[in-house]
């Protein structure tokens, strides 16, 4: 009896197997296998086994391959600090707001819809937006500085180095805000309220309920949340590729991949950095599985 | 004494609550303005567009019959679909398709 139900969960897990293995499995195998060749568009012969030199390699006390590449470090930089920074600008924000929605304040529903508004727009429809507000001539918002009299003449945020990367975080926090609040807001519709009002009646003031109450019920929600946002953040691509993909001041690790695949041509080496940053998203995937688990049984 | 002491708890709660819509509106505006920006742009006509304002100077819905008529979205997708469907069998459809392609040009031209 029990044998034959094992035997009808393997069919019937069979389909989705299958198509995991298809759809995630097999590329990811691909990427793999032509990361250790030097397989390239432009070059006739068949690709040869170069196993780690696309990743790296010394010739004559020279070093080649993508980790001995400066653009990769620089993009490697880029893409922690804008994730790390949109992350966290992203939560505050989030929690700011969400905990504003969380009370009976006057047009909730309508704060909601407005909410919505940036979370519903493509990522390619935003980043042109903002290329056109931020445009160091034409755009509106140097318009308004202007008028308010705080620069003289316009700036163009996105294509200095100096601002570039930071009018890119702020055009992620403006997307991803709503996504955060929401989450924050869901998690904080499931906090007693009989635990602030009891905590308030042992005299705890507004930080000491947020803090010692209110975070610590939604803390697996918003963790979550924030997992969530980083490993999408260590991908970034659409944002910045719209913007410029050729900047290397807000190139990230996968805009620096796709500019070795398809506009050099060299599979073998974009391949590599492919490899490279799945290797640093799962590697933080892995950890967050382990530490939820370790949580999970404390 | 008592009356100064409401005035005050009063007053503290009118400035909260005007820290509050403050707050709600810098929200409300930091959301939607880029979408709001979006929309008038696309109100524009010509050069206009190179003159940043917050409301276009005339309003107008060219762009939205350009996209229809010039870019054709509409007609793209029918044609597209009247050229695949006898492939799979759907001849009423393109009939129906090339007659309303058709009208969508007379009407536009």
């Amino acid at each position: 009896m029990r044998r034959q139900q094992l035997k009808a969960a393997a069919w019937f897990l069979l389909p989705v197997c299958l198509l995991l293995a298809a759809a995630a499995a097999w590329p990811l195998l691909r990427t793999l296998v032509l990361s250790l060749s030097d397989s390239s568009l432009y070059v006739m012969e068949r690709p040869s086994w170069v196993f780690l030199d696309n990743y790296l390699y010394f010739l004559d006390g020279e070093a080649f391959g993508v980790l001995s590449d400066p653009r990769w470090w620089l993009s490697v930089r880029n893409t922690l600090i804008f994730a790390v920074t949109s992350v966290g600008l992203e939560l505050v924000l989030g929690m700011a707001i969400a905990l504003t929605l969380n009370h009976a304040i006057p047009m909730r529903g309508l704060m909601r819809t407005v909410l919505l508004v940036p979370w519903a727009i493509p990522t390619i429809v935003t980043a042109q937006i903002w290329l056109w507000m931020l445009h160091d001539q034409y755009g509106v918002i140097n318009h308004i500085l202007e008028v308010l009299g705080l620069i003289e003449r316009g700036v163009p945020w996105l294509s200095q180095a100096s601002t570039a990367l930071a009018a890119i975080i702020m055009i992620d926090v403006w997307k991803t805000t709503p996504f955060m609040t929401l989450m924050i807001l869901a998690a904080l519709q499931i906090v007693p309220r009989d635990l602030i009002e009891a905590a308030r009646m042992d005299g705890a003031n507004a930080a000491q309920s947020f803090f010692k109450v209110t975070l610590p019920v939604i803390f697996p929600a918003v963790a979550v949340a924030i997992v969530f946002r980083l490993l999408d953040a260590l991908r970034v691509f659409d944002l910045i590729y719209i913007i410029n993909p050729s900047d290397e001041n807000i190139m990230s690790m996968s805009v620096y991949a796709r500019r070795l695949l398809f506009e050099f041509g060299r599979f073998g080496a974009g391949s590599a950095a492919s490899i490279l940053l799945f290797m640093v998203v799962s590697m933080l995937a892995i950890a967050w599985i382990k530490i939820s688990r370790a949580t999970d049984q404390a | 004494m008592m009356a100064a002491r409401n005035f005050t708890t009063t007053t503290t709660a009118g400035l909260r609550k005007a820290a509050l819509y403050l707050w709600l509106a810098a929200i409300a505006l930091w959301m939607v303005f880029p979408f709001y920006y979006a929309i008038m742009s696309s109100l524009e006509t010509g050069t206009a567009i190179f003159a940043p304002g917050l409301w276009p100077q005339n309003i107008s819905f060219d762009n939205y019959t350009q996209l229809v008529r010039r870019q054709n979205i509409w007609h793209n997708s029918r044609r597209r679909s009247a050229e695949c469907g006898p492939r799979l069998g759907l001849m009423f459809r393109r009939r129906a398709c090339s007659v309303a392609s058709a009208d969508v040009r007379v009407s536009f031209a």
